[in-house]
């Protein structure tokens, strides 16, 4: 195209200065980074501290032998970065990589191969994985390819949400499994398309954020094992193996075949945004999927080796993230390009958050050791255009690193409370010592974030890493042989507790006693004080059958049966109800840790009770806890929450604490009553007809409201 | 609450010092005894930790409860004994700072914030009690 | 524990932005910032605390510290500590070589 055609004035720089293979060239703009659409052609600029020539190689899609490669004249250079702009390229169709030649004597750590043709660390789209699960040329010498896109996907007035990180109640989904079973009845399963179709069930549920498992480029068909029960492929399904930090996964668009995923990911996120639904997304920055030594090269590796990885002394890949190699993330080159690639997703797709997988890593300096200021979590956590983006931190690794309250999070960061989880857990199986802890996460850890507030801790239960709700008071141990792996992988320790039965069972007492240990985990975590986050399908009781592990199946036993919304709709309204009365209450979503000051009504802003009010047991065999809340309500005025949880396997009368004078005892929930009796919509619980004491069955939970009765 | 036993050296503080969180949340302290049960017991701690353990191995070991009307902490070691609420080190308050030595704050702060310190040597083992009146 | 300690410079004043719990294991960073002002011959040491939520005697140390690292003659102005800070200075008596306020001095 022309650039009249365009509608651009001429410029100087729209002009070749050039000829290489055929093509107009000049001198490129070394930055932005990657390939953008200039007047008249493209501009490419890729950095390489090492290499001693770069070129540019050139196919049209669908073509395993390039049309065109282009050796970068070597004063295309400045510092480390080559960047030259090609013109008369029309950007429909082309997918571009690099030839990069190391210097002539090599240092330990480098592996430079000019045999190879590397992908575009910037590549804003790849090609190469375009249809999720569709068979692929195992020979072809350079399988992922970076693509030219165009950035003109119309917004309207979508801005990020900034939805008040007190209110969010997340919800953690796998783009795929979410729709991909038949039984999701929508018109592409398993894309980002097929998840606007179902924005209508998040809204009913009335979550307010879903955390996209990985939606950056990767390769399902990096593992190469079959699942030894049925001889069926195993896939990398949940996709922790970065291909394309700039790319979204191709296989997740049903648009994906046409290379259009970016406009498709986006109007996902335009359409959640229209819905009130923010979007985080889960981001792997501890490792790529090129591996240890043996791994692929795919782009870093050929590019800049030991600026990229932590490397031992003797250039061997250390392996803190337990999947082959490190990022190495606090280098200051590697810093800039984590930095590029989130500013790029919360400026150009409009993203709302980041969680960091394994973030630990994150803070280990380039020889592996934890620092005490690491400059990229600063880094982000200071940096303007991700001013109003969550953080949130998996604050572990897979190299021993537990941070949990210590992670360095500069009064921004949010961290996955893996204490909430345990001691909820814990509680719930009645474990010995818990019902001190457990009162603690309810108010939301102030012993690990008293400075911090609330509002550090992702409290949940469950998530993708681990078993489901119904699995965790279903199985006393993992059940992964379908992973191939003589059931050795996955985690040992998950303080569940099958209720009496191992597995799938018609005994009516233990299918009454898991219902309740699902309402009862519900409760609590919807009714603590922090950002509650709930795994997809837990809401409707989905099971993996044991599977604590489900990272490598792309079938039932992963994806979201939907028939499960109606088998299970008690649970699911429960879940509802809950969702809302947490809506309706700011005392739980205070981003401040209560403590014994006047919350309301002349009472404390919580107090603990037991059998007697006032009375609270916290001795290592104790299996209640009983919380009153006091605090101001929606509608201003004062208004107290009673929560309380028998573990223990009788049940419990309960003195209640007197209200002040007009109030009255409401029921919100009893987890030990049959539906619909079990909860109430909020604002119309039924008073209570004995304000004085109540009866809180074996192993259940309730929550009552104290307002004035009208 | 369950007893907390840990080696008594600087990288045990932050668990330590959870602990004590933990017993105000239980307690329904109020922000500022909270602060003060908080304060009083870092500066035993560290008393303990950096001159009771300075040269020897050994464990810090804390329980502590939940009374009607107050809540206690009892830091248990092994060091030589040492009576914090006999330390006569009373900082000179009107010097100015700069004329100062550094140290001989914090047993005298432990001792000003709490509502009462009890001391105790029994069976080798130092007994320090912390009390807060949860009103 | 979570604590930061940033410093910055405006014309002769050093401000000393403190957030999150100062405390034994936190406070060799504040002393290191102290430090880095005292080097920068400052005429005024601002610590601005309003996000300072705990302070033990470590802290106390290190105001003692940049007490002797300063000139005589160098303000040290404490800005928005909570009221239990602000107690625990003067129940030590540190009130007399610093000042509160409400505001960052102009």
């Amino acid at each position: 195209m022309s650039v009249e055609a365009q509608g651009v004035p001429g410029r100087i720089d729209s002009f070749p200065t050039a000829e290489l293979a055929g093509f107009g060239v000049r001198a490129g703009h070394p930055m932005p980074f990657g390939a953008t659409l200039v007047p008249g052609g493209v501009n490419f600029s890729v950095y390489s501290s090492g290499a001693s020539a770069v070129s540019l190689v050139l196919f049209r899609h669908g073509e395993r032998e390039p049309f065109a490669e282009l050796p970068f004249p070597g004063e295309y250079r400045i510092g480390g970065v080559w960047a030259m702009t090609v013109f008369g390229l029309d950007h429909e169709g082309v997918e571009y990589g690099y030839r990069v030649t190391g210097p002539d004597t090599p240092s330990p750590g480098d592996r430079f191969d000019p045999a190879r043709i590397l992908a575009d660390p910037y590549a804003r789209t790849m090609s190469g994985r375009d249809v999720w699960g569709a068979e692929v040329d195992w020979d072809d010498p350079y399988p992922y390819r970076s693509v030219l896109a165009s950035d003109d996907f119309d917004w309207e007035d979508d801005r990020p949400l900034r939805v008040a990180p007190e209110d969010l109640v997340v919800y953690e989904l796998h783009v795929r499994g979410f729709t991909a079973d038949p039984s999701s009845g929508v018109s592409a399963p398993g894309t980002y398309a097929g998840l606007i179709e179902k924005i209508p069930y998040l809204k009913a549920l009335g979550v307010n954020c879903v955390e996209l498992m990985p939606v950056f480029e990767f390769d399902e068909f990096d593992m190469s094992r079959v699942n030894p029960v049925t001889g069926e492929r195993l896939y990398n399904y949940w996709g922790y193996s970065t291909l394309g930090f700039f790319a979204p996964k191709a296989g997740f668009a049903a648009t994906g075949r046409y290379g259009m995923q970016a406009d498709e990911f986006k109007n996902l996120v335009k359409e959640l945004h229209r819905a009130g639904i923010a979007v985080v997304l889960d981001v792997v920055f501890n490792h790529t999927a090129e591996g240890n030594e043996n791994g692929p090269t795919i782009h870093f590796r050929g590019l800049d080796n030991g600026t990229y990885y932590m490397l031992t002394p003797e250039g061997y890949y250390y392996n803190f993230s337990g999947t082959g190699n490190t990022f190495n993330c606090n280098h200051p080159v590697v810093r800039d390009y984590v930095l590029d690639c989130l500013r790029y997703w919360a400026g150009e797709y409009h993203i709302d958050g980041f969680r960091f997988d394994l973030a630990a890593i994150l803070d280990r300096g380039q020889d592996g050791a934890p620092l005490a200021d690491p400059p990229l979590i600063e880094t982000l956590a200071h940096d303007p255009l991700l001013r109003d983006c969550l953080l949130i931190a998996e604050a572990w690794d897979a190299g021993g690193l537990y941070q949990v309250g210590s992670f360095p999070g500069y009064q921004r960061w949010s961290e996955w409370n893996g204490r909430y989880r345990d001691a909820l857990r814990r509680f719930l199986k009645a474990d010995p010592g818990s019902a001190g802890e457990l009162a603690t996460r309810l108010v939301g850890s102030p012993d690990l974030y008293a400075s911090r507030g609330t509002l550090a801790s992702v409290n949940f239960v469950t998530c993708h890493d681990g078993f489901t709700l119904a699995d965790l008071f279903a199985y006393d141990g993992k059940h992964n042989e379908a992973n191939g792996e003589d059931n050795r992988d996955g985690n040992d320790d998950n303080l569940s507790w099958n209720c009496g039965a191992e597995g799938p069972t018609r005994d009516p007492e233990v299918l009454a006693l898991r219902g309740r240990q699902a309402k009862n985990a519900m409760l609590l975590l919807l009714l603590s004080q922090g950002i509650p986050m709930i795994l997809a399908g837990d809401e409707v009781g989905r099971t993996q059958h044991g599977n604590n592990n489900a990272y490598c199946h792309d079938g039932p036993l992963s994806w979201f049966d939907w028939g499960l919304a109606e088998r299970n709709g008690e649970l699911l309204r429960f879940v509802r109800e809950c969702v809302a009365f947490r809506a309706a209450h700011p005392m739980v979503r205070d981003r401040r840790h209560p403590c014994g000051d006047e919350g309301a009504g002349g009472l404390p802003q919580v107090s603990w009770h037991g059998e007697r009010a006032g009375e609270p047991d916290w001795s290592e065999g104790s299996a209640l806890v009983a919380m009153l809340r006091s605090g101001t309500a929606a509608g201003g005025g004062g208004e107290h929450l009673y929560l309380a949880a028998n573990a223990h396997w009788e049940a419990r009368e309960l003195e209640l604490p007197a209200l002040p004078d007009g109030a009255v005892w409401h029921l919100f929930a009893d987890t030990g009553a049959a539906a619909p009796e079990d909860v109430h919509t909020p604002g119309q619980e039924p008073p209570l007809a004995d304000q004085r004491r109540i009866v809180v069955g074996p192993r259940a939970a309730v929550a009552l409201v104290g307002r004035a009765h009208h | 609450m369950e007893r907390l036993r840990l080696p008594a050296e600087p990288e045990s503080l932050d668990e330590l010092m959870a602990y004590v969180q933990t017993l105000s949340a239980l307690g329904g302290l109020t922000r500022t005894r909270a602060h003060w049960l908080r304060l009083a017991a870092e500066e035993l701690i560290v008393n303990i930790i950096t001159h009771g353990h300075r040269d020897r191995p050994g464990e810090l070991e804390l329980t502590g409860g939940v009374e009607p009307r107050r809540v206690w902490l009892r830091l248990s070691d092994a060091a030589p004994p040492f009576d914090p609420t006999a330390y006569e080190a009373v900082p000179d308050l009107e010097r100015p700072l700069g004329e100062r030595r550094p140290g001989g704050l914090g047993v005298y702060l432990a001792r000003t914030v709490a509502d009462e310190v009890r001391y105790e040597y029994s069976s080798g083992r130092n007994e320090t009690t912390i009390i807060m009146n949860r009103v | 524990m979570s604590f930061n300690a940033i410093l910055t410079h405006d014309g002769s004043t050093a401000l000393i932005t403190l957030e999150g719990e100062l405390d034994a294991l936190t406070a060799e960073t504040f002393r290191r910032e102290v430090e880095r002002a005292a080097e920068a011959a400052a005429e005024l040491l601002v610590l601005e605390m309003s996000q300072l939520s705990y302070m033990s005697s470590a802290g106390l140390r290190g105001l003692v510290f940049a007490r002797q690292k300063l000139a005589d003659d160098v303000r040290i102005v404490l800005v928005g500590a909570n009221d239990a800070i602000e107690q625990t200075i003067r129940l030590v008596g540190f009130h007399h070589s610093v000042d509160f306020s409400d505001a960052i001095p102009e």
